[in-house]
């Protein structure tokens, strides 16, 4: 429950082992290599606090080719190139594959799950090294076709396009001039001034004879020969009418040829793609396919290795590296390597302060609301794991924020199938059963709350049936439900309260934790009794007043002077105004909670617009469907926002001390196939 | 003239516009911020498609203020029996204090989208660059809307405070 202790390994062990050894310890995927800095080399010491940086880096890895990965160690650049080559490496593969997958028969389908491998198969794939990269230069070599030809069509159909208007025309394109003539085609803008251009250009230059061979929106195209000798006048006009030369881009012959010539280019250009298209769908091509994939697996594999080997410190015959090791897998790791090698091991466990890695563990339950945690920070070492306490408070809240039954079950539904078709690991997995914990809520408080698809039993039935709500309708009654909220809100904040006093105390800091939380619990205990009313009302003055002197005495204490802790106690009380705000932040429980009923209500209001008579129910149906999943999906996400808002700020700003690097052991990490009878399960 | 001022007065034509307000005034908001995160959104796109669903989680983060409007307005619309119930005919001073009580979720509404358009349009270049960190960009986009929450709130206590 909770963090899990993490020791320190150091382990020396001979150069010639080395590539075994990594082996090994990549496919117990325990260990998390720390950066080895400078000072460490030197020192021996290990000082742990420094490797600050491994965490971007991890992240920058994840991603098989992380080019940003800014590896802060000093070690060989040698090394780092070769990850390099490996990321190009990787990125070229992948391209294949993408490509290829494209005519995949299988198609590309939503929340694909890993192709299952035998293990002892896949590492006889890099035995095939050669042939495969053959099959990535052929795919290449089809790809770079493609995109000269895509290109080539790209020209011919910009030329294309301004050959058109040219079409009846009947004149070659590249004739400019005769014995005693010249001829201009080109463009005059369109418009009222065009109309009259022949009539201009027959009195300008009545040697001459105009054409219009074609019009559109803003150009009118034309031709004109006229004799040599009538130039100036001829281009007078032409100039008043705004003449384009047509550039022709140096064809030969007539318009109509070229288009021709053009159009059966295009065609063939189109043939020769679908013959390249023929050839990626080809069946030997997409059985090369999975063996690419897992070759790219193999070789990211690979390239994870050398990106590890990079952090340790080499000599001539030996290799030192450092990291993490979960304490519970320490053992075994011990075994593994002490069996096989001839290698120095040891574990210690972490100085004060030092920022070793965060793996969290919790029950089935808790789990699938690590998520909310890990995306907003991990916990700092040390320090406590919120997810236990998060947990409940994010079911209830969820719940109440989309409060609807039927929309419960349809999400619950939705989560479950997800689950059990696609077999999703990691943050995907978890994040599909918090909807399916979501729905769970959801429905609970739908039957609380009286919301089925909004009303609709009760717009079905034109009101004579209605399902009672178990407890209220928060529609019927906002008041009552608004006091709800500030309640569950008081609920989440005085725990949150209840964890700093926690953390306060295991760190020894009783005094602390009695002047910081307890007598703030007095202080707001006194007002809500107050706000309750009735008998309460005088205890809870005679407590708030204790609590207020009992601040003002004692949160000054940081002070020097006596003065100053007078000062520092009264403003303290200030925060009141803190803690007010955020209780009035639990409103949102009501608000999103009405939304949902509300706006199913209005589709349900929406959808018997056509009464009950056969085109009205199918009307209805289409309504109800589509309104029904498109409020879903709008208040489904904004619950989740708004939950995971209420605990980031008003519950973690209570007490969570955030900043913890992930645990991210050096592993096999795959994009396209999974292993089945591979682990040595550790 | 005197007729039509009558019906000016109407306190059902008042509390009507009370309703069109908080439904125009917020969806107007909603509009323009869902709208600018779209935009940004779409430079994302063109670099890397796979992210889409990671920006369409911000791009509706600003659409909700134009949900609550119409919560208002069907609230109002509730009250006074159009949807539901007797149809109700109330005074005009009736229809001012729906009127007044439809003005904070339009007013705030519609400027609270469009700073919660601009948040979450800046937290699509958190998905960009950070795509780890998109819980943050959203939280930061999610603070704006605590506004347009209370707005709803004093519009729902209001409108629920009104005697017929």
């Amino acid at each position: 429950m909770a963090i899990v202790k993490m020791l320190k390994i150091s382990l020396v062990g001979f150069e010639e082992d080395r590539d075994d050894i990594m082996k090994a310890l990549m496919k117990t995927g325990a260990l998390h290599f720390s950066d080895m800095e400078l000072s460490d080399r030197g020192s021996g010491n290990g000082n742990g606090n420094k490797n600050g940086n491994g965490n971007e880096n991890g992240n920058g890895n994840e991603n098989g080719n992380g080019n940003e990965n800014g590896n802060g160690s000093g070690n060989g650049s040698g090394n780092r190139s070769i990850t390099a080559e490996y990321d190009s490496k990787l990125t070229r593969i992948k391209n294949v594959v993408t490509y290829l997958s494209v005519y995949s028969k299988a198609g590309k389908k939503f929340l694909a799950s890993k192709r299952q491998m035998d293990f002892d198969e896949f590492v006889t794939i890099m035995d095939h090294e050669r042939s495969l990269w053959k099959t990535v230069e052929r795919v290449e070599a089809v790809t770079a076709e493609l995109a000269a030809l895509r290109n080539e069509e790209n020209t011919a159909n910009g030329i294309l396009a301004a050959l058109k208007p040219w079409e009846s025309h009947a004149l070659p394109l590249e004739l400019n001039k005769t014995g005693k003539t010249f001829v201009k085609t080109g463009m005059i803008t369109a418009g009222t001034v065009a109309e009259g251009f022949l009539n201009e250009m027959e009195t300008a230059v009545p040697e001459s004879s105009a054409e219009i061979i074609g019009s559109d929106k803003d150009k009118v195209y034309i031709s004109v020969i006229y004799h040599r000798d009538s130039e100036r006048e001829a281009a007078e006009v032409l100039r008043a009418h705004g003449f384009e030369p047509f550039k022709g881009f140096g064809l030969k012959g007539t318009a109509k040829n070229n288009i021709l010539l053009i159009e059966e280019k295009l065609k063939r250009a189109k043939l020769r793609r679908d013959e390249l298209a023929a050839e990626g769908s080809d069946e030997g091509l997409q059985k090369e396919k999975l063996k690419l994939e897992a070759f790219f697996d193999a070789l990211q594999m690979e390239r994870d290795r050398q990106a590890a080997a990079e952090k340790m410190i080499k000599t001539g015959r030996t290799f030192v590296a450092r990291g993490w090791v979960p304490a519970p897998l320490a053992g075994k790791i011990e075994k593994l390597l002490a069996k096989k090698w001839e290698c120095a091991l040891e574990f210690t466990n972490p100085e004060e302060g030092e920022n070793y890695p965060i793996l969290l563990k919790n029950n089935s339950l808790v789990e699938p609301f690590e998520p909310v945690t890990e995306l907003y920070s991990l916990p700092a070492p040390g320090k406590i794991d919120p997810n236990p306490y998060l947990a409940p408070f994010f079911f209830i809240f969820f719940g109440i924020m989309l409060s609807d039954a039927g929309y419960g079950i349809i999400l619950a539904l939705v989560a479950g199938v997800v689950l059990l078709k696609f077999k999703l690991k990691g943050m995907a997995g978890k994040f599909a059963r918090l909807l399916l914990l979501g729905g769970i809520s959801t429905f609970i408080w739908g039957v609380l709350f009286g919301g089925w698809f909004g009303n609709v039993t009760e717009v079905l039935s034109s009101g004579r049936f209605k399902i009672p709500p178990l407890w209220f309708n928060p529609l019927d009654d906002p008041m009552r439900m608004l006091i709800w909220s500030f309640v569950f809100g008081l609920l989440h904040l005085f725990t949150g309260m209840a964890l700093k006093a926690k953390m306060l105390i295991s760190e020894k800091k009783y005094l602390d934790a009695l002047f910081d939380i307890g007598f703030w619990y007095i202080l707001l205990v006194g007002l809500c009794l107050i706000a309750v009313g009735g008998g309460f009302a005088t205890a809870g003055k005679y407590m708030a007043v204790a609590g207020a002197v009992l601040l003002v005495l004692t949160q000054g204490r940081g002070k020097k002077n006596i003065f100053a802790k007078f000062f520092g106690g009264l403003l303290s009380l200030y925060n009141i105004t803190g803690y007010f705000s955020d209780v009035l932040s639990y409103s949102r429980l009501l608000a999103l909670g009405l939304s949902t009923g509300v706006i199913a209500a209005v589709i349900n209001m929406m959808g018997t617009f056509f009464g009950f008579s056969i085109p009205g129910i199918i009307f209805f149906s289409v309504v109800f469907v589509i309104g029904t999943v498109f409020n879903l999906i709008i208040n489904t996400l904004g619950a989740y926002v708004h939950t995971s808002r209420l605990q980031y700020v008003e519950f973690f700003g209570k007490f969570y001390e955030s900043g913890g690097k992930p645990y991210d052991p050096f592993r096999i990490k795959t994009k396209y196939v999974d292993f089945i009878n591979d682990r040595e399960e550790v | 003239m005197q007729d039509w001022l009558t019906s000016m007065f109407n306190g059902n034509v008042i509390a009507f516009t009370g309703a069109a307000l908080a439904v125009i005034l917020a969806g107007m908001g909603s509009a323009r911020g869902v709208g600018m995160v779209g935009e940004a959104a779409a430079g994302v796109i063109t670099e890397d498609p796979s992210k889409f669903g990671q920006t369409i989680l911000l791009q509706v983060l600003p659409g909700t203020q134009g949900i609550y409007g119409l919560l208002v307005a069907f609230v109002i619309l509730n009250r006074i029996g159009v949807v539901g119930g007797e149809y109700l005919q109330i005074t005009a001073v009736q229809g001012f204090l729906f009127l007044a009580a439809a003005l904070p979720i339009g007013i705030v509404g519609y400027k609270s989208a469009i700073a919660q358009g601009r948040a979450a349009a800046a937290g699509i270049g958190i998905i960009a660059k950070r795509p780890e960190e998109l819980a943050k960009g959203i939280t930061f986009a999610v603070m704006v809307e605590t506004y347009a929450v209370l707005a709803l709130l004093a519009s729902i206590i209001m409108i629920y405070g009104i005697r017929l």
